[in-house]
């Protein structure tokens, strides 16, 4: 299945880029594709514990299953205001 | 100045802009003939953070997620504090010293309701809101994380 991967601030500035295509697994989390994208900049494993995900723009759980055409977003510390 | 609000939802609760706040014209969008207090809370562009000199600020969000937070926010807030309105803005992209980085303005009949959902508005913004910011130093850059 196909899903949207987003990045922000360090997080992004690290990966280079803010928005994934990917094709994941059925059956994958955010925590597993956090873990294949870090393959790719392992950076973002020392940022891992400080990061939220946000399923379709609502915050959820690592281990949440994901669907197809799903948004994930990776929700960096946030520090508006 | 026009408060040029990039993205909004319904009634404008919520706004992300990149140009300047006008903090006076959501005092007045916020206020009702019922309403005996408005309270703001402006959070402007400091010159340094903690000693250390800052020469500008760079925002960035997610930003549908980010307005449909910040709804959702207003909202609450009428529900927990049983104020009339509530309405916030913020900054997008470059911002200089000085410059309003946030507003939120807050209206009901009375004073305490006002300034208790001010006060839950901006620190649940600044916990839960997906905004971001970055600081430019004379000898480098960071995120605030």
């Amino acid at each position: 299945m196909t899903i949207t991967v987003l990045l922000f601030a360090s997080a992004r500035e690290a990966a280079g880029t803010g928005r994934l295509e990917m094709e994941v697994a059925e059956g994958s989390s955010p925590s597993s594709v956090f873990e294949e994208i870090s393959k790719r900049t392992p950076a973002l494993t020392r940022m891992r514990p400080n990061i939220r995900c946000a399923i379709d723009q609502e915050y959820g759980a690592w281990d949440a299953a994901l669907h197809d055409g799903a948004e994930l977003a990776f929700i960096s510390p946030t520090a508006g205001g | 100045m026009a408060d040029e609000v990039v993205a909004t939802r319904r009634a404008a609760d919520a706004g992300l802009t990149r140009s300047a706040i006008d903090v006076p014209g959501l005092m007045e969008l916020v206020s009702g003939r019922g309403d005996g207090a408005v309270a703001t809370f402006t959070g402007i562009v400091r010159d340094n953070q903690d000693g250390r000199a800052v020469r500008h600020l760079e925002y960035e969000a997610h930003e549908p997620m980010a307005l449909a937070l910040m709804e959702r926010l207003a909202n609450q807030a009428r529900d927990r504090f049983g104020i009339s309105h509530a309405v916030l803005r913020h900054r997008l992209g470059r911002l200089e010293i000085g410059e309003v980085s946030v507003a939120i303005a807050v209206a009901s009949p009375h004073r305490a309701e006002a300034i208790a959902a001010c006060q839950w508005l901006i620190d649940t913004l600044k916990a839960e809101v997906p905004i971001f910011k970055k600081e430019f130093f004379s000898d480098g850059e960071a995120w605030v994380e």
